[in-house]
């Protein structure tokens, strides 16, 4: 029956548009390029703003969402990659509980569900752009018109189809890596030099100001006289991205990198082939990014109903317990002021975190006990638990050096585990240091850059290896 | 790469090296190890990408025609926010 399921879908999938593979070997260089091509359409979709929008002003219940969704508000971007993530997800989910039957063996089933994914992702887009329109995100819809409102939907809609497209078209192999990780980045990225240098003047009361915090910098010293009080305001301002944020933000890069290269070598030799002996690396972030990226969807689910529930009913006493919300004066975006929402949620600075220790540490032990949890679940999921790895690396006729057979395994089964609760412990403890020293664009943000920048480079690195190797097989 | 049987992705340079022999020996044994040289570990998009495959039943598309597509799309797009200013 439920193979029938995917054949019921059958005649819409054959509809879908689908990148054709390359028929040769994609260059290196012609790799970069395209991942670039990607990356610029990408970024000029997160800038230009939906046609038909009357008002974004309201508080934004993606708040949270925003950063591992890769979506700008009020941009042709606005769903970001939502609806690949939430497809390829819940698909995975379907077919990981058997309730949509999938045969990887057989060919058809691959590219049946391969198409049903691409199909439920559109699907999605759709859901979710009507949804947003209808309850007047961009407006009241009866003042918008109707063929505005179909106009917007529609943009929302082709904007979801080319991010799907862009993000098969890196994967099938004419760019690097995966689109979704890229877009992550390079929305992050964005985020972070814009702060640091974007040349938008506001007026502090006090003379105009930089929102840029570098340029803003350079403008207080060499418009003001007192330059000490200059440096200070351009340091600690907190209308505005300061030099403190910026430095806080290259901190948790140099120190996310740093600790990328902590590993445990697990000396392995071939069986086949007499002599090869080489090492298992076996990373300290073992799940990379994983658990952070799990936990903080998790949050930002539990903020976006408890925000959405505190709204409705803000009386009923079941609901405060969830969580209160109060918007801070002069912006409409609303935070967590009590309740269980209110722990889950970072402290603002350093100073607000001594000022309510209990929170802070309830934070601390929230996040890290759920980083450490979701990092240590994942392996299992993501199949790279320590007897999936054992089986991969017997099947590649690899053992452990000076044991006989199953020694492997039991040395993975030592070290994997730890490695990545510790590794999640880290992630967790990371993220809360940049919430609390300001880091742009949040721990979470920052901490999913950074480690997708890093496996961009080894990606790099591989690449290159690769095509030494080649040239080395050719005799070049 | 042929001989980075061992090494994975987190394994930037390969370092599994015959002992006594020349160092880059490019051994087809090895080549079947590839598989692993990519998503150890969990890396970010295992879970949540998309599963693509060459012989999906779609309406097959060239790369080029997916970028000038978009490029329309945005070009449309700033048609429209011309086309609202011009004629309010």
């Amino acid at each position: 029956m439920s193979f029938r399921f995917l054949h019921i879908l059958k005649p819409f999938i054959s509809l879908m548009p689908e990148v054709a593979a390359p028929d040769r070997k994609v260059q290196f260089r012609e790799k970069v390029l395209w991942t670039a091509v990607t990356l610029f359409i990408f970024l000029v979709c997160s800038q230009i703003p939906l046609y038909g929008i009357m008002s974004s002003d309201s508080s934004d219940p993606f708040y949270w969402l925003r950063m591992i969704l890769a979506s700008n508000r009020g941009t042709l971007m606005e769903l970001g990659i939502t609806p690949v993530v939430t497809s390829g997800m819940i698909m995975q989910l379907l077919a990981g509980a058997g309730l949509v039957e999938v045969d990887y063996s057989l060919k058809e089933d691959r590219a049946l569900f391969s198409g049903a994914q691409k199909l439920f992702a559109l699907v999605i887009g759709l859901g979710h752009a009507v949804v947003s329109v209808w309850s007047g995100v961009y407006g009241n819809p009866s003042e918008i018109g109707l063929s505005i409102t179909l106009l917007l939907i529609l943009q929302l809609v082709v904007a979801s189809l080319i991010v799907i497209l862009l993000d098969e078209l890196i994967q099938k192999g004419y760019g690097l890596g995966s689109g979704i990780s890229l877009f992550i980045a390079t929305n992050v990225c964005e985020n972070i030099v814009w702060r640091a240098f974007s040349p938008t003047t506001f007026n502090s009361g006090r003379g105009t100001q930089f929102e840029g915090a570098v340029i803003n910098l350079f403008h207080l010293l060499f418009t003001r006289t007192d330059k000490l009080r200059a440096l200070r305001e351009a340091f600690y301002r907190t209308n505005a991205p300061n030099i403190m944020n910026l430095l806080a933000t290259i901190l948790i890069f140099a120190v996310v990198i740093y600790l990328q290269g902590f590993r445990v070598e697990i000396p392995v030799k071939s069986k086949n082939l007499r002599g090869q002996s080489g090492t298992y690396p076996i990373k300290l972030f073992y799940t990379s990014n994983m658990p952070i990226m799990l936990t903080s969807a998790l949050i930002s689910q539990y903020f976006l109903i408890s925000q959405m529930l505190y709204n409705r009913f803000p009386t009923s006493f079941l609901i405060r317990l969830l969580g209160e919300w109060k918007s801070a004066e002069g912006a409409p975006q609303q935070f967590a002021s009590g309740g269980i929402a209110y722990y889950m949620s970072a402290p603002q600075n350093i100073t607000a975190a001594l000022r309510d220790p209990i929170h802070f540490v309830l934070y601390c032990a929230f996040m890290l006990g759920a980083c450490a949890l979701f990092s240590r679940t994942w392996i299992e999921v993501s199949g790279s638990s320590p007897r999936d790895v054992a089986k991969q690396l017997k099947d590649q006729g690899l053992e452990l050096q000076g044991h006989r057979e199953g020694g492997l395994y039991k040395r993975l089964k030592e070290i994997i585990p730890t490695a990545a609760a510790l590794g999640g412990l880290f992630i967790g403890a990371l993220s809360v240091m940049a919430d609390l020293l300001g880091a742009i664009g949040s721990g979470t943000g920052i901490l999913l850059a950074v480690t997708i920048i890093y496996q961009y480079f080894e990606y790099f690195v591989k690449e290159q290896n690769e095509q030494v190797g080649l040239d080395s097989l050719f005799g070049i | 790469m042929a001989d980075s049987a061992a090494s994975t992705a987190v394994a930037p340079r390969p370092n599994l090296s015959p002992r006594g022999a020349p160092r880059r020996r490019p051994a087809p044994a090895a080549r079947p190890n590839a598989p692993l040289l990519q998503g150890r570990g969990g890396s970010s998009a295992t879970a949540m990408r998309m599963y693509y495959t060459d012989d999906a039943p779609g309406i097959k598309v060239d790369p080029m025609a997916v970028l000038v597509f978009s490029i329309v799309f945005i070009a449309a797009v700033f048609v429209l926010h011309i086309g609202g200013r011009m004629f309010k």
